[in-house]
């Protein structure tokens, strides 16, 4: 009941357009460039214009760096709390929380209240990632990048991005694991926001809050770590750690990826075993 | 004598509501001059041959004015959000305690101060207040990472930390200094805040605050001296680059808008009907 209500929301339905129209803007930018550069090709085809690069791996969203992408990236981490992460917030504010504690177990009701959140926010992110598959499907041919070519070019990423073994190998197998671990990282990123919703009281503080936190951590994470180590640029922020060519500089790697996981997962376990019962019975 | 009392008043219970604001205050100021130390480091440079002032113009520090005709030809847009905490974190400081005093426990003050006047200016000193105990503790915050980092405690720009920083002017080279923003960060962000305040009082708190914030926003983005942001970016100042933002322009901005908006709300405040906890118009 929680995720059907979630979403049928307006705000599902929102942010999954917004996403949805900027996974367009972005084919068709693909689309394009694409036109351009297999006109030379065709026009010219004594020169080289790296067309054995530009395949179907490299006009997905996450790798085709078009200011649209950039922006779906910096709006998915924002976009995918709307369906669920207010929703303690206007229950507590309506009276539908006392009426719902009285009937089921505590457990019960946060639990159905997260889950639905973590699979609401993780379909925000994963529905415009696969209509992005599609799309950079019908836009650019499916093949291997090549790995020389590559390198002499604008690599979209770079040797330390996670399952780089799978771009050069299995290039839908790379796209695939990318889609289901943003899904993964934007559900349990709104399930930690759910469980700090105990301390909100405006849904709209609780949203402008989460994303101020991102930035902070962008920018404390990346100054921390051109101090401690200048090679490096590591961020742990979402806006970082959801696309694979990075953002602003600073890439995602295996261990930032492995330990964000593990600690939004440890915040939305561990904020309601704590605090459920003291913010929601007084 | 009255409105010293309930700026007494004001200054014991809306502070320690803004207390989480204020500490924030200080953790930006570190993170800031982390960030100019990083800058340092990333270019070979050793950051204790940086200056606070350096550290300073790192915390001031955004992108270029937005260039339309370049932007057209497919420019990337280039925004430095990190300025803007800041001044989110300062005008999120002074946004609850004047509306919840006011028509919620606090209005029986209001009766009791016997003029409304008098209640209304407390208020208006007290976002003065508080704007500046903020950046007192943003500037200590900045100065305490800097010493950790061995940086010269000088208001000079350096010419390393001038590479930092964003401009679409041309920098004077030397002699540059970041006392113009200094000077201007407290009339500015009080102005702001009085802004804040008076459309807090005659609307709602959320739509004050996010009109500040575009405010703030889009005068980064454009270069304007109506436009109050453009006073406190570092690579426009005029302690910094030829034809920058002047220091007297700045002032003229804060004390005109500031005054206007405590006038203005006053007579906004004085007309309203408040009776507890609820606003009737």
């Amino acid at each position: 009941m929680e995720l059907v209500r979630m979403v049928r929301s307006p705000w599902f339905v929102g942010s999954v357009a917004v996403l949805g129209f900027l996974v367009i803007v972005s084919a068709l930018l693909n689309q394009a460039s694409y036109s351009e550069w297999y006109g030379y090709a065709q026009q010219y085809q004594t020169k080289n214009y790296g067309m054995e690069n530009r395949v179907m791996v490299n006009a997905w969203v996450g790798t085709d760096r078009r200011p649209s992408s950039a922006l779906l990236y910096f709006l998915l981490p924002l976009l995918c709390l709307l369906p669920g992460a207010g929703t303690l917030i206007e229950e507590r504010a309506s009276g539908y929380q006392a009426h719902a504690l009285s009937r089921m177990s505590d457990g019960l009701y946060y639990g159905a209240k997260a889950l639905a959140c973590f699979v609401a926010a993780g379909l925000v992110a994963l529905m415009p990632l696969c209509l992005s598959l599609v799309a950079s499907a019908m836009v650019m041919p499916y093949g291997l990048p090549d790995l020389m070519a590559y390198a002499t070019l604008s690599a979209s990423i770079s040797n330390l991005t996670p399952f780089q073994y799978l771009f050069y190998t299995f290039p839908i197998g790379y796209l695939g694991t990318w889609c289901v671990m943003t899904c993964c990282l934007c559900g349990l990123w709104a399930t930690t926001v759910l469980a700090c919703s105990l301390f909100a009281r405006s849904p709209v503080r609780l949203f402008a809050g989460a994303c101020i936190f991102q930035i902070l951590l962008n920018y404390a994470s990346v100054n921390l770590s051109k101090v401690l180590s200048a090679e490096l640029v590591n961020a742990v922020d979402l806006f970082t750690l959801l696309v694979p060519t990075g953002y602003e500089g600073s890439i995602p790697t295996s261990q930032t990826l492995g330990a964000s996981l593990v600690a939004y997962a440890a915040a939305s376990l561990i904020i309601p075993i704590l605090f459920f019962r003291r913010r929601c019975y007084l | 004598m009255m409105l010293l009392r309930l700026l007494r008043r004001d200054l014991s219970v809306g502070t320690y509501q803004a207390r989480l604001y204020l500490s924030f205050a200080f953790v930006l100021g570190l993170l800031f001059s982390l960030g100019a130390a990083g800058n340092a480091i990333t270019r070979g440079i050793s950051p204790s041959g940086l200056s606070y002032a350096d550290a300073v113009g790192e915390a001031f520090n955004f992108s270029s004015p937005v260039n339309i005709e370049a932007l057209l030809n497919g420019r990337a847009l280039s925004i430095t959000f990190p300025w803007l905490l800041t001044f989110a974190s300062l005008l999120a400081a002074t946004l609850d305690y004047p509306k919840t005093d006011a028509f919620g426990s606090g209005y029986r003050v209001v009766v009791g101060a016997g003029s409304r006047w008098i209640w209304w200016l407390s208020k208006c000193l007290w976002i003065v207040v508080v704007t500046a105990v903020f950046w007192l503790l943003f500037y200590a915050g900045i100065a305490v990472m800097s010493m950790a980092f061995q940086m010269d405690m000088t208001l000079d720009i350096t010419e390393s930390g001038a590479s930092f920083l964003f401009t679409n002017l041309s920098i004077y080279g030397f002699s540059m200094t970041v006392i113009p923003l200094l000077l201007l960060s407290v009339p500015i962000g009080s102005a702001l805040g009085l802004i804040q305040l008076v459309i807090a009082m005659r609307a709602e708190r959320i739509p004050a605050y996010a009109f500040c914030l575009v405010l703030m926003f889009v005068s980064a983005l454009f270069m304007h001296p109506l436009l109050p942001g453009n006073y406190l970016i570092s690579g426009r100042s005029i302690g910094m680059a030829l034809g920058g933002m002047q220091l007297n322009a700045g002032l003229a901005w804060a004390l005109g808008v500031g005054l206007a908006a405590v006038i203005v709300g006053g007579l906004l405040f004085s007309r309203m009907t408040i009776f507890g906890g609820t606003r009737d118009e």
